[in-house]
């Protein structure tokens, strides 16, 4: 029975990540169909489910929404999915402003807005989530408040005023998405003049003069527009030439050319597809772009029809028309869009399979299966080998999504500090499980697991910048070098990460237990855990504990670290120089310098002479198995410092992931990894695994099993 | 001798430069927020000592050495290298890794050597429509003095920047004058001269007198450069013929050099960007600046030009954009930076970056052979282990022939693309 018990869990496993496969069932309002429709964002074509889960993952850090704060009563708080969220948004913005999908966590910030900061039910607030329309009245204190901060350098601006900018970009992009498919711009035009924009008075005197109004039933209006745009040009061109003209049509067209010149804000999602889908298929608009041009006397996209059609039937609440005229749209757009509408069905079912949010959650149970094998140490080999099957169950969906992304992209794994994080999690867990298969004694497969599940932390919280399929700026758009260079200096990286994890396992085991030279005892088992939690690191303590019960088969496990420390240090070195030395070619291929000290460079340099100096004084015998792993501890500060760090100071051409609160944790890490090494130091006698008379210390000479 | 040559040798030795090397590294790069990229490397990394300048301590200024610079540790480990490659060359083939790796890496270091010594970067800026001869320093500035030789040619006298010095007298055969510094600062902005607020100008003839010179510190950043100024008194026969105010801001404004008249010898005289004379001309054609839909990223950056060579009577037109210089004449171009002119907004303006550097290909060959010797190094430990571990029962198995097939692929196609790319025959 218990044999089958890894195949059990992992099917169970297996068909929760496949889940995600089956689409939802649609019920009344077909998102799903809604949600696939192709629109031009970020320089890309994307779904409107992709625009709307990375609008609310910089809106409220997470892919879905929410229809309220309230946990009981008839307004209780129910899930919104994406789509649905930006349907409303789109459609009926004036119940999606009332629903609270922005969060502000900066305290001040909501006092200055004379928002509610802590959780009260009578308020119908968690203190934490707000609604655009909460945030309305406060907008022009927010406006002179972000006036203030951007005048400061990004590097001096304090937590107050980098959210008031946070929240104002919120606020804009909350616009974009409103004004997608029909103006919503009262607002809009109130930010501006705020803004006091330089070059915009004359529309805003005009703005001034028509009094602009949101859309309250836009088809009709839209309709209007189209019908009486050849009577209102005329007139326009009469007012101008100083003729006679009905000064009722002169208003009514400029209020709308006013509507639509302002849903044309930068950086507009564009939703209207090309006029010419052969010569210039990219040539995609913005809802207001398009009209302009219609009104101007091209034939209006029959796009701007199916659009204003689903806007109807959703305020409506005609789910059956709604569905019929998305349905109808796609359509309409497979013959002459039929790549687009495949890349954004891909895309979408990429996002609801979410592979990432999956794999994270089986890495947990990597561990949670090797915590339990702990307790049943030699009965529980079933539990390593449930580990290690899940562990490649992991790893496919892990490896599946990169690939998808790679396809979806047209580019190789690594292009942006996302996709490095993504993939350093799956180089590393495929060397884990490379050294499982090899020792068999559950340390790679803790690796694995670990690594695996906070680079895929990391990742996520990466997201939460936007758009994580970003378009390659001008230098950096060229697969060959991405696919060369970025990727082993990636690998470079990983391995390197690999044999410092590595390092800190054999500190911790050494020091707390007897592991290292002798089988354990429980109570030394339960000590580590304690111990390591006094410490407060909490993973470790998971790593440390997992790897103990791994079989009395190795007596000598501190040889078998050296050994896997310094196979993946070798690995390392190869692919950190190799990786390097491409990018000093790339630079010679496209500025004309190979080296030019530049700090992501220096960073990468740093890690080859660092595994180099590794290899060699394990060739000259300076260092044993302690010297070592503390080596290998300093090179994940080496590696942290190149790969977050150096993008931190600022300077030169590398210096595009700015980030600043990261260099608190930054500073926390290297602060972990010292500490580690510290007690890495620590004479031997106190090391558990060394000490008493029962070895010699490792450093004089071979360490022997009592 | 036998001692020093131990000692060369030594691992020891490598493991300390390394170390050495890794902390250089870091607080090289540490300093340029504080000194700029251009500063910290000529301070740390293209020194044989890192000096601290301004050490403050008992009241007292000392400057200090605080450690090895890039050149001695470098030097260092080449000598190192060196002598630990004579020392443990043999001809076997489970050595051929180690050989590989370390020639590989001495070739890397004389590469990088030449490249300090041999290489030049220069550019050229001109907006669409211009044509120029030469290309100018990006940083280093000269002091023109230019004669009119007839049929269209010029003789041109140029004293160095760093030559003017405050107080420094400098002469030259071919200048009917002494030239005086009077007065010479290393970075400065100018402006027009307000003739009731500014006091008497120190400048006597020449444009110079109608403007005032505000010295300002030296630029540290990468993409900022000094534009330094000097007031010149210029003596002929024990007179002085006047002092001119001379600043590369003049020719950036657009004005003409400054003429001075030596009884009847006309010459013109400007400090200007160092320039270096091309046996070709180029000229800016059209500059193109690509945005991806919708977005204000920039997806690239296109200067379309003509050379023409009086020599060879080539004359063509190329493209050079991102990651795709033009390689003629023994120089690279690369697109540097895009702009627009400042009198015409229509009119586009590009800079190339361009590299005189004969040594150039030394990285290519050099990271093929490391890259070769890591391999067969590391494969030969992995192979030897993998035995020991796994026993003989698993050698011959399916995973073992398939891992070398996929050995065999990947490494076969990587190095095959990198070669075609490498040659310019790119997919």
């Amino acid at each position: 029975m218990k044999k089958l018990f890894p195949w059990i869990i992992f099917a169970v496993f297996a068909a929760y990540a496949a889940g995600g496969l089956r689409p939802a069932k649609v019920r009344d309002f077909d998102w799903e169909k809604f949600g696939r429709l192709p629109v031009m964002a970020n320089g890309r074509f994307q779904p409107l489910d992709s625009l709307a889960r990375n609008a609310l993952l910089q809106l409220r850090e997470k892919g879905e929404a929410i229809s309220s704060t309230a946990l009981a009563g008839p307004d209780q708080q129910r899930k919104m999915t994406a789509t649905e969220w930006l349907t409303e948004v789109m459609f009926k913005p004036e119940v999606a402003e009332a629903r609270p999908n922005i969060r502000i966590d900066n305290l001040e910030l909501k006092q200055t807005l004379a928002l509610p900061v802590e959780p009260d039910e009578t308020k119908n607030t968690d203190g934490k989530h707000f609604s655009y329309a909460q945030i309305r009245p406060q907008f022009a204190a927010l406006q002179e408040q972000a006036r203030q901060a951007a005048g400061v350098k990004p590097e001096l601006q304090s937590p107050y005023q980098r959210a008031v900018l946070q929240l104002l970009k919120q606020v804009q992009l909350f616009w974009r998405m409103e004004n997608l498919a029909q103006p919503r711009v009262t607002d809009v035009l109130a930010g501006l003049k705020g803004a006091s924009s330089e070059g915009a008075e004359d529309f805003l005197k005009m703005a001034d003069e028509v009094k602009p109004q949101n859309a309250a039933d836009w088809k009709a209006e839209m309709n209007a527009f189209l019908d009486g745009a050849s009577a209102g040009r005329a007139a326009l061109m009469a007012s101008r030439d100083g003729k006679p003209h009905d000064e009722k049509v002169l208003t009514a067209f400029k209020r709308d050319l006013v509507r639509l010149e302002a849903m044309s804000m930068k950086g507009q999602p564009l939703l209207i597809p090309s006029a010419d889908p052969v010569g210039a298929p990219e040539a995609w608009r913005g809802t207001g772009d398009a009209l302009m041009s219609a009104a101007s006397g091209s034939t209006p996209h029959p796009a701007l029809h199916a659009y204003a059609q689903m806007g109807d039937a959703f305020r409506a609440g005609r789910a059956a028309d709604f569905n019929a005229a998305a349905a109808d749209y796609l359509a309409q757009l497979q013959p002459q869009f039929g790549a687009v509408t495949t890349k954004a069905v891909r895309e979408q079912t990429f996002n609801r399979v979410a592979p990432f949010t999956h794999a994270m959650a089986i890495y947990v149970a990597v561990a949670l299966c090797a915590i339990c094998f702990w307790f049943a140490p030699v009965s529980g080999e079933w539990l390593r080998r449930t580990a290690v099957l899940l562990c490649l169950l992991a790893l496919v969906i892990h490896a599946g999504g990169l690939v998808t992304r790679m396809v979806l992209e047209g580019r190789p794994p690594v292009t942006n500090l996302y996709s490095a994080a993504v993939f350093i999690g799956f180089a590393a867990c495929v060397l884990g499980l490379v050294l499982e298969m090899v020792w068999r004694n559950s340390i790679g497969i803790i690796v694995s697991a670990v690594i695996g599940f906070i680079t895929l932390l990391i990742a996520h919280h990466l997201a939460l910048a936007g758009d994580t399929m970003e378009m390659m700026r001008a230098v950096l758009d060229t697969n060959f070098w991405l696919a060369t260079h970025v990727v082993i200096v990636t690998l470079g990286y990983a391995s390197t990460y690999v044999a410092g994890f590595l390092g800190i396992l054999f500190v911790i085991i050494g020091i707390f237990t007897t592991r290292l030279t002798t089988p354990f005892t429980r109570n030394e088992a339960i000590a580590v855990t304690a111990a390591t939690a006094v410490v407060s690191l909490p993973l470790s303590a998971m790593m440390a504990v997992n790897t103990l019960p791994a079989t009395a088969r190795e007596v000598n496990m501190d040889k078998a670290f050296a050994k896997m420390i310094y196979a993946i240090t070798c690995f390392a070195s190869l692919f950190s120089f190799v990786g390097t030395v491409l990018g000093g070619i790339w630079a010679d291929q496209s500025w004309g310098r190979f080296w030019g000290w530049d700090p992501k460079e220096n960073g990468a340099l740093i890690i080859v002479l660092w595994n180099i100096l590794i290899l060699h004084a394990r060739w000259g015998g300076m260092v044993r198995e302690r010297g070592l792993a503390n080596l290998a501890i300093v090179g994940n500060i080496v590696t942290t410092w190149s790969f977050f760090g150096t993008n931190m100071l600022g300077v030169g051409l590398h210096s595009y992931g700015f980030m600043d609160q990261e260099r608190v944790a930054l500073i926390a890490f290297v602060v972990s990894q010292l500490v580690l090494i510290a007690f890495g130091s620590l004479p031997l006698r106190v090391w558990r695994s060394y000490g008493g008379e029962k070895t010699d210390p490792p450093a004089g000479g071979t360490p022997q099993a009592a | 001798m036998k001692l020093i040559w131990k000692f060369l040798c030594s691992l020891r030795l490598t493991v300390v430069l390394l170390a050495l090397a890794v902390l250089l590294i870091f607080f090289g790069t540490l300093a340029q927020v504080d000194e700029g990229l251009w500063k910290a490397q000529k301070i740390w990394f293209e020194s044989w000592i890192v000096i601290w300048q301004h050490l403050q301590l008992f009241g007292g200024k000392f400057t200090v050495p605080i450690f090895p610079g890039g050149y001695l540790i470098g030097t260092t480990l080449f000598v190192g290298l060196t002598a630990a490659f004579i020392q443990r060359f043999t001809w076997r083939w489970d050595k051929l890794g180690v050989n590989l790796t370390h020639g590989g890496v001495i070739l890397l270091l004389l590469g990088q050597l030449l490249t300090q010594e041999l290489a030049l970067e220069s550019y050229i800026e001109f907006k669409e429509g211009e044509t120029k001869g030469y290309a100018e320093h990006h940083r280093d500035n000269e002091l023109a003095f230019i004669r009119d030789a007839g049929e269209g040619r010029d003789e041109v006298v140029v004293i160095p920047e760093s030559m003017l010095r405050t107080g420094a007298e400098i002469r030259h055969e071919k200048l009917p004058f002494t030239v005086r510094v009077k007065e010479h600062g290393l970075n400065c902005q100018i402006r027009r001269r307000g003739p009731m607020v500014d006091g008497p100008a120190t400048a006597t003839q020449g444009v110079g007198m109608q403007l005032v010179v505000e010295p300002r510190a030296e630029a540290k950043d990468m993409d900022s450069r000094n534009l330094p100024y000097a007031y010149i008194e210029l003596l002929a026969g024990g007179n002085s013929l006047g002092t001119w105010l001379v600043t590369p801001w003049l020719p950036m404004l657009g004005s003409a050099a400054q003429v001075i008249d030596v009884s009847g010898q006309k010459l013109r005289t400007e400090l200007r960007f160092e320039r270096y004379y091309q046996p070709f001309e180029m000229t800016l054609l059209k500059t193109s600046h690509e945005q991806y839909r919708g977005t204000d990223i920039p997806k690239n950056f296109r200067s379309r030009v003509r050379v023409v060579d009086g020599k060879t009577r080539e004359a063509r037109e190329v493209d050079i954009y991102m990651n795709h210089p033009l390689r003629y004449a023994g120089l690279t171009f690369y697109q540097a930076r895009m702009g627009k002119d400042q009198d015409d907004p229509q009119r586009g303006t590009s800079a190339l970056q361009v590299v005189r550097n004969p040594s150039w290909l030394a990285p290519y060959v050099g990271c093929y052979v490391v890259a070769i010797g890591m391999y067969l190094q590391f494969r030969l430990h992995l192979v030897k282990f993998l035995g020991q571990r796994l026993g003989a029962t698993r050698r011959g198995g399916l995973g073992a022939i398939s891992a070398r097939v996929l050995e065999l692929g990947v490494l076969g196609y990587l190095v095959f693309k990198f070669t075609l790319n490498l040659f310019g025959y790119s997919s």
